[in-house]
């Protein structure tokens, strides 16, 4: 897709910190030492030599994907979000058609804390997932949820549980009062973003 | 979702490597060992050729060695008197009471427990998901009373007592045998058509037996989980908008009351095993269950400990894909108390 025009100007411009990749590289040291070290120095049993080989592989697609976020900016635009720096040369986003804006949360522990969160983007040009380790996360989904109010997007109900914790309802409910009216209101499995005040 | 396999499995295998310490650990904690025991029992009855093979298998297994070094050698990390030879490598150690290696000595057991704890957990969720969503849905019907007053029948029988009256009216009525997962002339027998047969006839006693108290906790968790989502505003919403009840049911909250389903799957594997114990000791069932309790009582070593830690791999990897299946289900953030 090509860039042309002046909204597609940059804003702002966001780099995952070195400091959580850090975590991400520490990770995958730890990974590979676990799995290459018993496959090398140890003569195990061929089932368990599988499971380690797999492992392996997915610790270093992590590696190699951790690398990639190292090279990625995001930037955002009046038009919508550009990403450079990952496989593909450039993506974008335009908040004109963008289609789903989905926003999880991960944790590993069992009281739910310490986790992050992840925000997906799905346009007519491809799709973006960023997570929150990038920094300026914040800023990112809230300008993402508010186009999504004004695009009248529904969002499902986890997305808005999550914009809740995160403080971006007001944003959601404001574009979406403000954006035309008379759209089917209700799908079976999600809210329209004008159901949230039911809630 | 990619990060959290990876962040999941990172805490994963750290697990393991504790549970086997902690396992070690614990089958050494009583004083002395299997042999020293059999030693003390040779003596007292004056024979002392046994002795020297006794000492022998001491030798031989690395019992004279200092704990950590037995650890080592135990899961593989170490070289023992013939090199490798420990967990990670598929050995699974020597069974003093058996005389057998510990392979052998499982051998068919583990299948049977599988097909034992995986019936019964098809059974639990079979039964207990139908009649939790009716219970929900129909609230305070005589139909909720009835099914909720036999599910708390469920909880408060002693299994070993629904075991003994089960094996009685299956004999009776079936004319089914007393006791094992199979007719007496297939114990030693290959398998064969006949034989599979044989133990699906005696199956179904150990799976209602070991299933009916699981059932009744699921469909009281089922129904109350359910009752919350259904008391929610978008229900409400939905129902108003005029979407039709079945699929206002199906399509959220339903879903979301599957979470307990999905966490249990992790506890559930080693529960139904482990628990399996006592009601496989009452129906003679030849299980992995009643086979760790004698080796814990005889301090087999080796047969405890591995069986132990399949117990914990069972128990670390059911969590693993419970863990992964919420988090596809359900990745939210926990609103608690108005802050995170």
């Amino acid at each position: 897709m090509m860039v042309e025009g002046e909204d597609w100007l940059v804003k702002s411009r966001h780099y995952y910190p070195m400091r959580a990749l850090a975590g991400d590289y520490f990770r995958t040291s730890i990974g590979l030492f676990l799995t290459v070290g018993p496959l090398m120095l140890l003569d195990v049993v061929d089932v368990l030599k599988v499971i380690l080989f797999l492992l392996l592989i997915v610790f270093l697609i992590f590696g190699f994907r951790t690398m990639i976020r190292q090279a990625t900016t995001v930037m955002l635009c009046d038009k919508g979000i550009r990403v450079r720096g990952g496989l593909a040369p450039q993506k974008l986003i335009s908040w004109r058609t963008m289609r789903h804006l989905k926003l999880k949360y991960f944790s590993t522990r069992r009281d739910r804390e310490a986790g992050w969160m992840q925000l997906r983007l799905d346009g007519e040009d491809g799709q973006l997932s960023l997570d929150s380790a990038i920094e300026g996360f914040e800023e990112i989904v809230a300008r993402a949820t508010e186009f999504a109010g004004v695009a009248g997007l529904s969002l499902e109900a986890t997305t808005m549980e999550n914009l809740e914790a995160m403080g971006l309802m007001p944003a959601l409910d404001n574009a979406a009062s403000d954006s035309a009216d008379n759209r089917s209101a209700y799908h079976s499995s999600t809210y329209d973003v004008r159901d949230t005040h039911s809630r | 979702m990619f990060t959290y396999i990876v962040h999941r499995m990172l805490i994963m295998i750290p697990t393991l490597l504790a549970i086997s310490v902690l396992v070690f650990i614990i089958i050494q904690l009583p004083p002395g060992d299997y042999l020293s025991n059999q030693i003390q029992e040779l003596k007292a009855q004056g024979e002392t050729a046994a002795l020297e093979k006794i000492e022998f298998l001491r030798e031989q297994y690395g019992l004279d060695r200092p704990m950590v070094q037995q650890y080592a050698v135990w899961v593989g990390i170490w070289p023992g008197n013939n090199g490798f030879e420990g967990l990670l490598q598929g050995n699974l150690g020597y069974s003093f009471e058996y005389n057998l290696p510990v392979g052998d000595v499982v051998g068919d057991r583990l299948f049977l427990s599988f097909l034992v704890s995986f019936t019964t957990i098809i059974f639990t969720w079979i039964v207990s998901f139908p009649i939790g969503v009716y219970s929900a849905t129909h609230q305070y019907s005589i139909g909720d009373h009835s099914l909720t007053f036999l599910g708390f029948i469920g909880l408060a029988t002693p299994n070993f007592l629904l075991a003994l009256v089960l094996l009685y009216y299956a004999n009776v009525t079936f004319g089914t045998s007393i006791g094992g997962l199979m007719d007496p002339q297939y114990l030693e027998e290959p398998w064969s058509f006949a034989k599979l047969m044989s133990v699906l006839e005696h199956l179904w006693i150990p799976v209602v037996v070991i299933g009916t108290s699981g059932t009744a906790g699921m469909i009281r968790r089922l129904r109350a989980n359910l009752l919350d989502e259904l008391q929610k505003q978008y229900v409400t919403t939905g129902r108003a908008k005029g979407l039709h009840p079945f699929k206002v049911l199906m399509k959220y909250p339903l879903r979301m009351a599957l979470n307990p389903f999905i966490a249990d799957i992790g506890n559930m594997l080693p529960q139904v095993i482990s628990g399996a114990a006592i009601v496989s000791v009452v129906l003679s069932l030849p299980t992995t269950g009643p086979m760790l309790v004698e080796a814990l009582r005889s301090q087999d070593q080796y047969l405890a400990g591995s069986f132990l830690m399949f117990l914990a791999a069972l128990t670390v990897v059911g969590m693993f894909l419970s863990d992964l299946a919420l988090a596809m289900l359900d990745p939210r953030i926990r609103l608690t108390g108005g802050s995170r």
